[in-house]
């Protein structure tokens, strides 16, 4: 490896990802993280938003990797990625920021309830919170942990990898844990 | 500072995508997907032709510099603009940005000749009514759309939008040359109402529907 420039490391791992080494898309995802890290932070003002696109481009680059093409590049393929998803967060962000202002505002108005009624007030907190989540995010959660059904069972009704699955049911507990708290 | 909790969700995601991991199949080169729509294209629009049967001056009208002139600009939007949309179904578009400016360009001359002709000719805009152009216009577009939609998803843009206008682009020179080709009307009014907004109506569809299927 002496020699190589961080790119061309990038390139190799990609190269050996899309064979289907796993041990090279490990190292290649870890070394993707600070630099992904470092590029969404000097543009997104909340470090909560750049770890969930950190996380979303993360997750796009698996989606797409098997259009990065080795005669090519790995950068400006990252970069493009990257810019996408922050583009894309920050124009749902704001479509739903009336939404987001009512959640809140919502969830305050059953701070005494929760204390006084405990388990009408958790219940209800739990249904709004599951209510704010995306539609196909909350059946996933839905299905796999109320319902109980297995990753695979639900990638087979949702017609998505299990990884996807997991990820996005991950994802949507990690939302429910942060409106709960 | 990260909150640590995400951090740890962030290594888990890592560790379930390295999970999920098979090798790959990777996208055909655009070139080659390009290439491939534009033989369909040409038979599509070949055998589609000889059903409806091309315009009977069509041998008059090829020695009409001004009818050859917009033939050759709406057929190379077509194809610039069919290029560029395989090659937007990259993330990075293989480097080749610049190629977006091409259809555009010409795009922007094909409004300006039909602005002028429309401005220059003395013309009235029909009553719109249904019309075998319609027809026509439907059938010289569906499976160029159909295949270039297919191509196009067969890749992950990170320009949902502006692939779908190259689409359309794409998708609406073809059949405007094929419609010009057929029907022997030369009238400013009967191309405004009969053979260019079909593909308008076919262009927002693009912009409005066709944009999110794109979104991944």
């Amino acid at each position: 490896m002496t020699g190589q420039s961080q790119e061309d490391i990038w390139k190799d791992w990609a190269i050996k990802a899309q064979k289907g080494d796993k041990k090279a898309y490990n190292a290649l995802l870890n070394d993707l993280l600070p630099f992904i890290r470092g590029r969404l932070s000097g543009t997104l003002a909340n470090p909560d938003w750049v770890e969930d696109v950190t996380q979303e481009v993360l997750i796009s680059v698996h989606k797409s990797l098997y259009t990065y093409a080795s005669d090519r590049p790995f950068k400006p393929w990252l970069m493009s990625i990257i810019n996408f998803r922050k583009t894309d967060f920050l124009r749902k962000y704001y479509k739903n920021k009336k939404l987001r202002e009512d959640v809140n505002n919502h969830e305050k108005t059953y701070d005494g309830n929760v204390t006084e009624l405990a388990h009408l007030g958790e219940l209800k907190d739990i249904e709004s919170a599951l209510g704010s989540l995306p539609k196909k995010q909350r059946k996933i959660f839905t299905l796999m942990k109320v319902e109980g059904y297995s990753a695979q069972e639900v990638s087979d009704e949702m017609g998505m990898s299990v990884s996807a699955v997991k990820v996005s049911a991950h994802r949507a507990a990690n939302k429910l844990k942060e409106r709960l708290e | 500072m990260h909150d640590v909790g995400k951090e740890d969700s962030t290594q888990k995601i890592i560790n379930s995508l390295c999970e999920d991991l098979h090798e790959l199949k990777l996208a055909p080169h655009p070139l080659k997907m390009a290439l491939l729509w534009m033989v369909l294209g040409v038979v599509y629009l070949g055998v589609c032709l000889y059903v409806f049967e091309i315009r009977d001056d069509l041998g008059t009208k090829l020695l009409d510099f001004l009818f050859v002139f917009e033939m050759i600009l709406t057929l190379s939007m077509a194809i610039s603009a069919a290029f560029c949309s395989v090659w937007m179904a990259v993330p990075d578009m293989r480097g080749q940005k610049w190629m977006l400016s091409v259809p555009i360009t010409f795009f922007a001359v094909l409004v300006t000749w039909i602005g002028l002709q429309t401005l220059l000719a003395s013309y009235k805009f029909p009553d719109i009514h249904w019309h075998n152009c319609y027809k026509e216009a439907m059938v010289f577009g569906v499976i160029p759309a159909i295949a270039l939609i297919y191509f196009s998803l067969r890749g992950k843009t990170t320009r949902p939008a502006g692939l779908s206008v190259m689409n359309a682009l794409a998708v609406g020179g073809f059949g405007y040359t094929a419609l010009r080709l057929s029907c022997g009307s030369d009238n400013i009014g009967h191309i405004c109402a009969y053979h260019i907004l079909p593909y308008i109506l076919f262009a927002l569809f693009c912009i409005f529907i066709v944009r999110k299927i794109y979104r991944w």
